[in-house]
């Protein structure tokens, strides 16, 4: 039996296949990006998506066993993402591990990407301790979730309309400044001042979050400012949204003490956050862990590293597509 | 021994998978009332196995239905055709949805088949089955599409999928009936025999699909 794990990914616009062992160890991994396929539409297309996921995936699980020098003799199993993410985009990956797991009479298990996601501050290293807290904020996710132990996901709260990320991005296009928005938002608002009081929508209770509302107040600022100072704006935007975030956090920690906290996702590559949690942290003593940029964004490694604890669980084999699956369920 | 082929036929939305034995069908999960309405594709393909007493290792070559049709429904079973194939080492083959319909439909006669299927709307796609052939392969808006319609109405049998609606010019106009959406696994196996003999050999196939760019909507 061998000791590693094939991953996939394909839920939303890159492709991405991995090796990796149980502890995390990363044997090989290639990730393919949608970005120019989709640039001219100014979105993610999700029939060009799924097309492109089609050509892109073998050969990456080629280039990814090559460079592992890996056969089906190395693979203990085959873990596919099989949810959240778009249906035709999940289709194509789940119908390949399927036929894969088949051919090579290996076990499949089909992954929930949030976990996958949460999974990824232990690549390459361990680096969570538990009880822990994680907040996973990106193009496509935005929530809190609490983990008693490795295998104990509860969920404390998500967004009831936009991501993050997808809040960043539209506040980008907004003020002009180009996709991708989160790195170029992150950049003005290290240069401006947050003088504009926007709303922080929901701060006052729960775990709930919500973003719209703040993205169109941002809008109309612009709107009724025709001289607006475009970092001013960046860095009250990003004040907001770091206040509300931080204030969910802060909730958190006082009920749940944890041992640990993480951030995870896109959105964790943003410096202003990075400064925010590290505050968190230190005046609540509840150690920060920040993963490498490199597993914030989608990627099959983490997947990859799920799939372990499917294994260690003898969890169910759900192979169909779920596009709307949650953190809970498995 | 007799070459074994894996059929996966999709395209139509519904799942059906076919073992043959040589020119033998030895399954076919249209007639499995358990796998009817089943997407999942490995349901089928197992249940293929374990109904013939054969295991994965024991396929020789993988046909697949490659549309046009439903482009989910295809890329489904074109995924899994193309990592059989690359897993297994054994060659894929595409078979275009409307020479296996055509095929079916026309049952050997000379009569041609013209086949349609629904794209992306406002669009069909569009094609002339006649004496094993394809041609007039097009993909279409529906004004186009009637007006092939009107002139063959005589002298063809239609297969696919289409309902036009009579709103626009001539309420009274009396369409075709489509003489079938999809083609017996029989039909299938023996169509796959042809192109396998002829085509070659390939370890990779991808869906016939539109120009995308004409149907952003
Ligand atoms: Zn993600």
């Amino acid at each position: 039996m061998g000791d590693l794990v094939l991953g996939i990914e394909t839920s939303c616009d890159d492709t991405s296949v991995a090796l990796v062992d149980q502890n995390g160890q990363i044997a090989a991994i290639e990730t393919v990006s949608q970005y120019e396929v989709h640039s001219e539409f100014g979105g993610v297309y999700p029939e060009l998506a799924s097309r492109a996921h089609l050509e892109a995936i073998l050969p990456t699980i080629e280039t990814v066993m090559v460079r592992a020098a890996a056969s089906r003799l190395d693979l203990r199993a085959i873990g596919v993402t099989r949810g959240p993410g778009l249906m035709g985009s999940l289709l194509v990956g789940l119908s390949t591990a399927q036929a894969l797991s088949m051919a090579w009479d290996l076990p499949c298990y089909g992954i929930n990407h949030l976990r996958g996601h949460i999974r990824s501050v232990d690549l390459e290293e361990k680096r969570l301790t538990y009880p822990a807290l994680v907040m996973l904020v990106s193009g496509g996710h935005t929530l809190l979730a609490y983990l008693e132990d490795q295998h104990s996901y509860e969920l404390l709260g998500t967004t009831r309309d936009d991501s993050v990320g997808e809040c960043y991005d539209k506040v980008a296009r907004t003020l002009g400044l180009g996709m991708p928005g989160g790195p170029a938002i992150d950049r003005r608002a290290a240069c401006g001042t947050a003088n504009i009081k926007f709303p922080r929508p929901m701060i006052q209770s729960g775990y709930e979050f919500s973003f719209s509302g703040l993205k169109s107040s941002v809008a109309r600022h612009v709107e009724t400012h025709p001289d607006f100072v475009i970092d001013d704006v960046a860095a009250s935007f990003v004040d907001a949204c770091l206040d509300v975030l931080g204030a969910k956090l802060r909730r958190a920690i006082a009920q749940k003490a944890p041992a640990s906290l993480a951030v995870v996702g896109g959105v964790a590559a943003s410096r202003q956050l990075r400064a925010r949690m590290q505050q968190i942290s230190e005046q609540t003593g509840v150690s920060l862990c920040l993963p490498p940029q490199k597993w914030a964004t989608d990627n099959a490694a983490m997947i990859a590293l799920a799939t372990w604890d499917y294994i260690a669980h003898s969890a169910p084999k759900n192979l169909d597509p779920k596009p709307n699956l949650r953190l809970v369920d498995v | 021994m007799a070459m074994m082929s894996l059929l996966l036929q999709n395209s139509a939305g519904q799942m059906a998978v076919g073992l043959g034995e040589g020119d033998q069908l030895i399954f076919d999960s249209s007639l499995d009332a358990d796998l009817v309405g089943l997407r999942n594709v490995q349901a089928h393909v197992q249940a293929g196995l374990d109904h013939s007493g054969k295991s994965m290792s024991d396929v020789d070559c993988v046909f697949v239905d490659i549309g046009p049709g439903g482009l989910g429904a295809t890329r489904t079973t074109v995924a899994f055709a193309n990592a059989l194939a690359f897993a297994a080492s054994i060659p894929v083959t595409g078979l275009h949805a409307f020479e296996l319909i055509g095929r079916h439909v026309s049952a050997g006669r000379a009569r041609p088949v013209v086949c349609i299927r629904p794209a992306a709307r406002p669009n069909y796609y569009i094609g002339k089955f006649e004496a094993g052939v394809l041609s007039d392969m097009r993909f279409t808006d529906v004004n186009a599409v009637k007006e092939f319609v009107r002139a063959h109405q005589e002298i063809a049998d239609f297969a696919g999928k289409f309902a036009f609606t009579n709103d626009e010019n001539a309420p009274d106009e009396a369409w075709p009936v489509s003489q079938g959406n999809s083609a017996s696994m029989d039909c299938f196996l023996a169509l796959a025999l042809e192109k396998y003999q002829i085509s070659k050999h390939s370890t990779r196939v991808f869906p016939i699909s539109e120009s995308l760019s004409v149907t952003v909507q």
